[in-house]
């Protein structure tokens, strides 16, 4: 380890130099220009028109011999994420006698006007891109977005309570029932609009995350949460996934602004987003706990930080305890909703035959693929940990929420769900505006 | 002030930056493009079933049960015609049974759809009443492509669609102990001969006849490898990818009455890659109109003994073939690779309801 940190400052010290950082910069342009005119030639040709001819040519074998590399992609990006988390750890601890602030990084005057245009942008481009396969299809989109119409219909019927006393995501499923309530659109067509509308909710989300620590790489999140395949992925058929996404991002983004000036409102607030994370996906609700969590007693007056942090956990907490008693006194068939949903999550179901096993947990590799379509996302994401070691409290939540969503992606039960949320277009933003910042 | 601020160092930063959007944004329409379409549909015809069970009994009818078993088909029915949809095999539903063998299924999918489904009919009470004639339950025909067993529990009520008939419990376990034989032993023949009149369609003697349509396929009388009959047919084959190589048998058959087409097979293929065996019924000696049906069910190839009988109503058509004339019956198979299929054929028969 001693001789990387030796040669990753070698390196810093050559980027470090005028001349190699644009001979660098330029060969970068370069390969992003044949790559930008070669999936533009293949998108052109699997839209049915074909660009041919000798010169045209190039791009298009240039992004071919580029995608040979695809497959080794996602072990390549574990390796890189996982390296670039254990070095930017180990390196921080070795720089311990730098004096860094335990709070948010709030190093430039922020440019709003800038920085809106670009959230404005970003969320333009989110809804074209999640709209644009709606467009060409007239059959609903990904297998559980039919599970999940089916679900809107059933509540249609039995009323929204059947939400609560049925499934695990009842907050969610509420919300999405409202909004085609108040859409008047049918449950088919509603589901055209939904995901759009989660994608512009999840753009602005990390948008607002980032802002409250970084405020000048905010805009370039949401370009890249705006562009990203795990939104793309995400937008198929994920919506709890999707909306819990969004809620994670507000949760986290009104934190950080809490511990920059702790208010009362803001306290009930959190306490309220908690509430609304456990009853929306509880898996989401979890991760925000150990993140948090495990981000305090990290930091300094950890006593007093998370003696402040169970007081804004503990409602949710207390609203958790209240429905397991009740799915302790109700078993199913007559209850099946949040309370009684734990062991999903361990393989096991409740039927009449009684408790069965019906998945068990691998360690599996599989769900890495999300990380497979763009090579781009994990680089600029090793670049943002390059150069954010954990010394405040906010990178330090990104290097917690990125480790742990790393280590679940490797598990088939949670795998997919996980790999998702690793927080690859934040770290990208910061790798992105570190770039941008080169003078 | 501005322009002293910005460098070449920093065009080049920012145009990187721009590409990476560009290139990323190019990525993900290429993403969406390939991968968001809809799940796998179901036939044409299987789909046209569901929207008829939509359109004739409404949307989330509590008192129709609908059956399926392949987990694509049960999201298309969960969507299309929401209420209370069954997966899994209709006669272990009728007893009120736990079907183990979904249940323990080695596809996540399957156990998990299986599960799901039962779960749901338990919250609504259905499964304790499911024989008090309260449900209708109905199965698309193209959709769950019932055997000759579970064809006992149904009634045909037009538009490709089943209805389970009424039955007391004692037949139902009789069925569904015939059916669990039948998945065990992989003889249909002789698991559903109690509910059935058996023809056979050709004696020893004819089977001589048997010829093939390519030099690269040998044709032979062979000894019977089940007690029903005395001889059988044996083919070996080598063929080239997307090829088809056939062996025929001509006669004269009405099958205009019958309801079932068997035969006992075994055989195996040297194949990893797909492959199936056709069976076609013709009615013109040139081939022009003919029944035929695909059997892909990869376990006819594992080299052991299948009964096998094949409902004449899932036979598919080309041209315009007559049932009452049929003039020869052709076995075939076709492999997308070179593959080479070694066969045997014995106790060709038709059957009606008994």
């Amino acid at each position: 380890m001693g001789r990387a940190l030796i040669r990753s400052s070698q390196i810093s010290r050559a980027l470090r130099s005028v001349y190699t950082r644009r001979l660098l910069l330029i060969v970068v342009v370069a390969a992003l220009g044949l790559e930008i005119v070669g999936l533009a030639e293949g998108f052109a040709a699997s839209l049915g028109y074909p660009v041919s001819g000798a010169y045209p040519n190039i791009p298009s074998q240039f992004v071919a011999i580029a995608s040979v590399a695809f497959p080794i992609l996602p072990y390549v990006s574990l390796v890189m994420l996982a390296g670039a988390l254990i070095f930017g750890v180990i390196d921080s601890a070795r720089s311990k006698s730098e004096t860094v602030p335990d709070s948010a990084q709030r190093e430039e005057t922020p440019t709003k006007f800038r920085e809106y245009v670009l959230l404005a942008i970003a969320v333009s481009i989110a809804a074209f891109l999640v709209w644009l396969p709606r467009s060409l299809q007239s059959l609903p989109i990904g297998g559980d977005t039919l599970f999940y119409i089916s679900v809107i219909d059933t509540m249609n019927r039995e009323g929204p309570l059947w939400a609560v006393i049925y499934t695990d995501k009842p907050f969610f499923y509420l919300t999405v029932y409202g909004m085609q309530q108040l859409s008047q659109l049918s449950t088919l067509d509603f589901f055209d609009v939904l995901p759009v509308i989660l994608a512009i909710g999840t753009t602005i989300s990390a948008w607002f995350f980032v802002d409250s620590f970084y405020k000048t790489a905010a805009g370039y999140t949401a370009l890249l949460t705006a562009t990203s395949t795990s939104l793309m992925r995400t937008s198929i058929d994920l919506y709890a996934s999707f909306f819990a996404t969004i809620l994670l991002f507000l949760t986290l983004g009104i934190y950080l602004r809490y511990r920059d000036r702790a208010r009362v409102r803001l306290i009930l607030l959190l306490q309220l987003m908690l509430v609304l994370s456990l009853v929306s996906y509880w898996f989401v609700w979890g991760l925000l706990l150990v993140v948090l969590g495990v981000a305090e007693a990290m930091s300094r007056d950890r006593t007093k930080r998370i003696r402040s942090f169970l007081m804004i956990a503990l409602p949710s907490i207390g609203v958790l305890g209240l429905f397991v008693a009740f799915a302790l006194t109700h078993p199913p068939p007559s209850y099946w909703g949040l309370g009684s949903s734990f062991a999903l999550y361990l393989g096991k179901a409740v039927t009449p035959s009684g408790t069965v096993t019906y998945s068990s947990a691998t360690v599996d590799l599989a769900d890495l693929g999300s990380l497979q379509y763009n090579p781009v996302l994990p680089i600029l994401a090793v670049v943002g940990l390059y150069f954010h070691r954990p010394k405040n409290f906010p990178v330090m939540t990104l290097y917690i929420w990125s480790s742990v969503m790393l280590a679940f992606s490797l598990i088939s039960t949670t795998g997919l769900h996980a790999a998702l949320l690793i927080p690859l277009p934040v770290l990208g933003g910061l790798g992105l505006r570190r770039i941008v910042e080169m003078r | 002030m501005i322009a002293s601020r910005i460098t070449t160092t920093h065009l080049l930063a920012l145009g990187v930056a721009i590409m990476v959007i560009i290139v990323s944004a190019e990525f993900s329409a290429e993403f969406q493009v390939n991968f968001a379409v809809p799940h796998p549909q179901p036939s044409q015809s299987g789909f046209s079933e569901l929207i008829w069970i939509r359109d004739h009994f409404g949307y989330d009818n509590q008192h129709i049960i609908i059956v399926v078993r392949d987990p694509s088909s049960y999201l298309w029915a969960l969507a299309y015609d929401g209420g209370l949809v069954y997966f899994g095999n209709v006669l272990y539903l009728l007893a009120n049974q736990t079907d183990y063998s979904l249940l323990n299924s080695p596809d996540p999918q399957i156990r998990s759809d299986y599960i799901g489904s039962w779960q749901r009919l338990w919250v609504y009470g259905v499964l304790q009443r499911i024989n008090s004639g309260t449900y209708r339950i109905i199965l698309p025909s193209d959709l769950y492509k019932p055997d000759v067993l579970e064809m006992q529990s149904l009634i045909a009520v037009g538009e490709g669609l089943l209805q389970t008939r009424t039955m007391d419990s004692v037949n139902i376990s009789r069925l569904l102990e015939a059916w669990n034989l039948a998945k065990t032993t992989h003889d249909f023949i002789g698991a559903s001969s109690p509910y059935l009149k058996i023809y056979p369609l050709a004696d020893c003697g004819a089977y001589s006849s048997w010829a093939s349509t390519n030099a690269a396929t040998s044709v032979r009388l062979a000894q019977n490898f089940t007690n029903v009959s005395t001889c059988s047919v044996h083919i070996a084959t080598r063929e080239p990818k997307g090829a088809t190589t056939y062996v025929t048998l001509n006669g004269t058959w009405d099958l205009a009455s019958i309801a079932y087409f068997g035969f006992y097979f075994k055989g195996k293929a040297n194949s990893t890659s797909f492959h199936l065996l056709n069976v076609l019924l013709s009615s013109a000696a040139d081939y022009s109109s003919y029944y035929y049906y695909e059997a892909m069910d990869e376990s006819l190839w594992s080299g052991s003994v299948n009964g096998v009988v094949l409902d004449l109503s899932q036979f598919q058509t080309k041209g315009f073939p007559d049932l009452s004339s049929i003039s020869s019956i052709r076995f075939g198979t076709y492999s997308i690779d070179n593959t080479s299929f070694d066969y045997s054929l014995q106790y060709l028969m038709t059957a009606t309801e008994s």
